[in-house]
């Protein structure tokens, strides 16, 4: 997951995209070496150290990686989408987004 | 290391209980009524076995009386346990994976005569540890309750997930309620007989390790069943919910059309099944998660904090595309 992810971030640094993970290990602490390893530049949202916490809770979510894809407006417009599907996906809505400005 | 799954819910036997008076006659060299223990361990270094041939294995060799029968069992938190059984001479007479309840390993032998007899430890998964092996005479009940158990365990595994497999089929081909609502009860109907058929080994062969399993069984299979109702009420929301999705995503006219008709389904739904809690409450999280948390929809706002303690919103990141990641680092 995390080779992916980084790639598609870097890859799009200069563009109007964002990815936000939302983090359910136990130990935020525990978890500081293995950002730095991994290179894990992206932002988290704290679930509050463990799977049933308030935000995968509120968001229903049963499977871990669980993936939705945002518009600029907040839409949901994909979801369960990984890998090659998921940079498809955010790709064609920032070539939406992009000519909507025009 | 046979695992009936259905939709991640896995059946599982409970363990034999190895008594604490079979404990205490650890070093009683007797395999008599109360039978005798043996604390073993395998060993990453022990040689391979011949039939399990990944795995290490160590070899008990006990005497048998001939016309007798003896129960064997393997147990092991460690390992998947199996379990063998030679003559003298090496040459094999039984094998178990999990008769003795998943995953431990229990064969039931009637010994055809005096000698020595070659019981071998080994693992089915390869893996090794500290095992439990216990060696007891069986009463001939105890043996006709095995068979009897082991019996209705052949026949259900046989028959049930097939019944599951065309009951699906055939709900998603089915044209109206009521011919689901038929389907669903012929199935109740029909999968009842395995319950019927565990209860009776429970009912036949009262104060039996394999009455109780068998009783258990029973009691698993009929949750099982309920859940089966479940899973397909919810699977058929399901796919109304990724119709209605993939019509959004395409810019299809009959899009709205569609989430009409999964709405309808859930709430509807609901109503209808007020009765059965499970089935409930999972067409409620499908109505909220067609109304939050589809394609389409806004997403909820997140408020909270990030690893570094620092407050933030998912709205902060409004004029962006976003991929919201579930992850955890497991």
């Amino acid at each position: 997951m995390y080779p992916h992810e980084r790639s598609l971030v870097k890859r799009l640094q200069n563009r109007s995209f964002a990815l936000i993970g939302v983090n359910s290990d136990r130990d935020r602490e525990a978890l500081k070496p293995v950002l730095e390893k991994e290179n894990i530049t992206w932002r988290s949202f704290w679930n509050g150290g463990s799977t049933g916490g308030p935000i995968s809770s509120a968001w229903k979510v049963r499977g871990w990686p669980t993936i939705y894809v945002l518009d600029g407006s907040g839409t949901i417009r994909a979801r369960d989408v990984r890998g090659e599907a998921m940079d498809r996906v955010v790709d064609t809505l920032l070539a939406e987004m992009e000519t909507s400005k025009k | 290391m046979c695992r009936i799954l259905i939709w991640g819910l896995v059946l599982l036997v409970p363990l034999p209980a190895v008594r604490a008076d079979d404990d205490k006659k650890a070093d009683d060299k007797k395999a008599d009524d109360k039978g005798m223990v043996i604390k073993g361990k395998l060993d990453p270094a022990d040689p391979k076995d011949k039939v399990k041939t990944n795995s290490p294995h160590k070899v008990h060799e006990q005497r048998m009386k001939s016309g007798e029968n003896y129960q064997i069992d393997l147990v092991s938190g460690a390992f998947d346990p199996f379990l063998r059984l030679e003559d003298s001479a090496g040459k094999q007479l039984a094998e178990d994976d999990d008769g003795g309840g998943f995953p431990n390993a229990r064969i039931l032998f009637k010994a055809p005569k005096d000698g020595t007899y070659r019981i071998v430890a080994t693992s089915f998964d390869g893996k090794s540890g500290d095992y439990t092996l216990t060696i007891k005479k069986a009463s001939g009940a105890s043996v006709a309750a095995t068979s009897a158990f082991n019996a209705a365990m052949a026949e259900f595994q046989k028959g049930y997930n097939p019944a599951v497999q065309m009951l699906m089929k055939k709900y998603r081909e089915a044209k109206t309620d009521a011919e689901r609502e038929k389907l669903l009860d012929k199935f109740s109907e029909s999968a009842e007989k395995y319950v019927e058929r565990f209860a009776k080994v429970a009912k036949d062969f009262p104060g039996q390790s394999s009455a109780t399993q068998a009783a258990a069984v029973a009691q698993q299979l009929r949750f099982m069943i309920g859940n089966v109702k479940t899973q397909i009420v919810v699977s058929v929301g399901n796919m109304l919910r990724d119709e209605y999705e993939k019509a959004y995503q395409a810019k299809a006219k009959n899009a709205d059309e569609l989430y009409k008709k999964a709405e309808t389904f859930f709430t509807e739904g609901a109503k209808k099944y007020a009765s059965n809690a499970m089935i409930a409450n999972q067409l409620k999280d499908g109505a909220y998660l067609l109304e939050k948390l589809s394609i389409g929809k806004l997403a909820p706002e997140i408020e909270g904090e990030d690893l570094d303690g620092k407050k933030f919103k998912l709205s902060d990141y409004r004029g962006k595309v976003v991929v919201l990641d579930f992850w955890g680092n497991w």
